[in-house]
Order: C-alpha cells, then structure tokens, then sequence
C-alpha cells in the first residue's frame, strides 16, 4: 500500500473524499488489500459502536434497577407509613371512644346512685322551733338547700363540732358537686364507727365517677362483704356488676 | 445569539454520569408524558425511553452530535417521542410536537442495527489487537477523529507514524479476520 492508497483511505473512511479522489479510490477498490481494508475499516465503526452500546446498556439495565428500586422502596415506605399514621389514628379514636363511653356512663352511676343521706342526726319536725345551729343547718339541708346547710355548719365553732355535722357536710359538698372537698371530708370520716361506711359508700362514689378502678375494687369488696349497712351492700354490689360488664 | 451546549465538554467531563443523570432526572416524566401522549403502558414508554438514551449516547460517543441549541432533554424526548410514532399508529401521535420538534431528529436517529455476520468476525478479531491498537482504530473509525488529534491523544510524534500505524493494525486485523473465516469455512 502506497501513502496515496492510505491517504485516500483516510479520506473515504472519513466521508471527505472530492470527486477526483473518488475516482482514485474506485480504481483502487480493484486492488483486494485495498478493498478489504476499506471495509474492514467501515465494519471497524459499527462494530465499535456497538460493543459500546452494549457495554452502555448494562449501565442502562443499572439505572433502571435502581430507579425501579427507587421508586418502588418509596412506595413501599410510604405505604407503611400511610398505615401507621392510619392505625394511630384509629387506635387513638378508639381509645377516646372507649374512654367516652365509660366515662359517660361511670358519671351516669355516679348520679343514678348518688342521694342525699338520711338525717339520722336531728331528724327535724316542722313545728319544732329551730333553736341550734345544727338544727337549723341540717333543717336545710332536709329541705334541700345544701348551700344554705354548707354555710350554716361553717359557722358552728370547733368546740360544737362533731362528726355528724362533718358528715351531713360533706354529703353537702357532693350533692353540690364540690367533689374534692367532699372526698377530703369523707376521708377524714372513713374510720368513723359511725359514719365509716356511709363515707366510704360515698368515697366509693367518687371513685366510680373518677374511674378510679383500684379505689372501687378495694372499697367495692369491702363494702359488698360488710353486714352493717345491706343497703349500701346492695347498691355496690349493682354497680359492681354493670361495672363488670361494661369491663367485659 | 446563542452559543449551545458543547456536549462533547460535558461528555468529556462527566462520562457516563452524564446520561445517567439523564435517565433517573427525566425517566419517569418521560413515561407520564408517553402515557398522556400516546396512551401506552409503562413498559412501552421505558423501552422507547431506554433506546432513546442509547441512541443519543451513541451520537454524543462516537462524535456525531457535538453541539446542540435544545436542552439534552428535549432531544432525548424528541428521540423518544419518534420512537414511539413509529411503534403506535398515526392517530395517537403525540399534541406535543412542538415542544420537542421533530427537525432536531435526522433521519438516520433509528433503531441500532444488528451486526452482520462478517461484523461478528470483525468483533472477535478486534478483541484480539494489542490495547494500543484497539484504541487507535476506535478514535479514528469510531470517535471520527483526525490524524492530527489521534497523534495528540495517543502521543505519537507525527502524522505519518499515526498512518504507519493506523495501518499496520488494520492489516493485523484483516489477517486476523481472514483466518477466522477460515477456520469457519473449513468447519
């Protein structure tokens, strides 16, 4: 091969061949180095573009896999996390429900069984002129006014005071919906050999309405079992039952 | 006016990351646009996405495509969108023709061909020139380089021992070939 020849290759294999060169190059292609290496030369292009494009579509089949992965793991992360948040949500209502049911009707009992005591203190008779404090407050509170009773056993000096008046005061307080003060009233009461189960009957209350389930499983045994006072008995052991089956 | 995107720099640059930035930034608006487009399912519009990056690598890899005024995403949709012309019928063809224009696409932007058997000759023989070889023949037969820019690239001290040279591996080459056809024909 001449450096014409090869220039003249050059030129072909490079597409910048003039018409003269033309010429020359198809006299040439009679020559069969000259034509093979003209298209070996040719081939040379097309075969290595396509062990490039294979090389490059591994690459491609890579991007894809992770792309795929990508997308894919994304859905995947938001899927759980679109049913945690679902579940949390769920869980959440349902446990405000539940608490709403229970609460609703744990302050249903509560006012259901929740009465005045008996005055067993100064039973008052109408025509009987009030002359005492006590008297006068526990007239009040026989009618109802537990305001009136409240503010009437304030005034009766330490030295006058006694359980029953501590008693029927904080039966007050409850019936007036003051529950804290009762509750402290009532616990100062609970040993009372007197007023000590009517106070734990109404401490029992209070846990009921305060779903305070340890106090109305202490009080509640204890009440139901006692032998002293079958009325209170029988009502504890009523809301015990519904209690339960509400618990069921 | 605008100077365009010199894609041979960026190839030169980035390599392979370019298109592979490419593929995961566009891949998946590609596919919702084919979807509205030509209403086709997602493994159609992957495929004709996929062949469209290759075509344009091979473009921008062996020299062809050196600067363009679009985005390189335009082109890639306007590769991708005759791709999928030519796959539908003419009815769905795409509203979007303006947005990625089909004169950005010459007609020789089709499918890659297979190689001949004569090709797969030459790929088995190529694989066994020296490296240097090897690299030459890919810068001038492939990447379209000049004598003058192989002779800077590879290091040699003049034109006429990149020809020398040139040859000498072209004519290992046809020997090579020519015995391997042998060894076919005498099968």
């Amino acid at each position: 091969m001449t450096d014409r020849q090869l220039y003249i290759l050059d030129r072909y294999h490079n597409g910048m061949l003039t018409d003269d060169e033309r010429k020359e190059f198809d006299q040439y292609m009679e020559l069969e180095e000259f034509s093979d290496l003209a298209e070996i030369g040719r081939d040379v292009g097309e075969v290595i573009g396509s062990i490039r494009t294979l090389e490059f579509r591994d690459k491609l089949a890579q991007w894809e896999k992770s792309a795929k992965t990508t997308k894919s793991g994304l859905s995947k992360r938001l899927l759980i996390w679109i049913l945690l948040l679902v579940f949390t949500l769920l869980s959440i209502l349902y446990f405000i429900s539940i608490k709403k049911v229970n609460t609703t009707d744990q302050h249903k009992l509560f006012t259901t069984y929740l009465q005045p005591y008996k005055n067993i203190y100064k039973p008052v008779s109408r025509s009987t002129e009030l002359l005492s404090l006590d008297e006068k407050a526990m007239f009040a509170y026989e009618q109802g006014d537990y305001e009136k009773a409240i503010e009437l056993f304030s005034q009766i000096t330490k030295d006058e005071m006694n359980e029953d008046i501590l008693f029927y005061d904080a039966v007050s307080y409850l019936l007036l919906d003051n529950r804290d003060r009762s509750y402290e009233l009532f616990s100062n009461l609970a040993t009372s050999k007197k007023y000590g189960r009517p106070s734990e009957w109404y401490l029992f209350l209070l846990a009921v309405h305060n779903n305070d389930t340890e106090t109305i499983d202490r009080l509640g045994a204890k009440l139901k079992n006692q032998t002293s006072h079958a009325s209170i008995g029988k009502k504890v052991s009523d809301i015990m039952s519904q209690l339960k089956d509400e618990r069921d | 006016m605008s100077k365009g995107i010199d894609l041979q720099k960026l190839y030169r640059e980035r390599g392979d990351n370019l298109f592979a930035e490419l593929y995961t930034n566009h891949r998946n608006e590609f596919v919702h646009w084919a979807h509205r487009s030509f209403a086709c399912e997602e493994e159609d519009s992957v495929e004709a996405f996929q062949e469209a990056i290759v075509l344009l690598h091979r473009k921008i890899d062996s020299n062809e495509l050196n600067i363009i005024n679009a985005s390189l995403k335009t082109y890639l949709f306007a590769v991708g969108k005759n791709l999928l012309r030519r796959k539908f019928d003419e009815q769905k063809r795409t509203k979007y023709t303006d947005e990625f224009p089909d004169e950005l696409i010459s007609s020789d932007w089709g499918n890659l061909k297979a190689l001949s058997p004569r090709q797969e000759s030459v790929k088995y023989c190529l694989a066994k020139l020296q490296k240097g070889c090897q690299e030459l023949l890919t810068l001038f037969y492939y990447k379209n380089f000049a004598i003058d820019a192989i002779m800077h690239e590879m290091g040699f001290n003049s034109e006429e021992v990149v020809r020398t040279k040139k040859y000498k591996c072209l004519k290992q080459l046809r020997a090579l070939v020519a015995q391997e056809n042998k060894v076919k024909n005498d099968r």
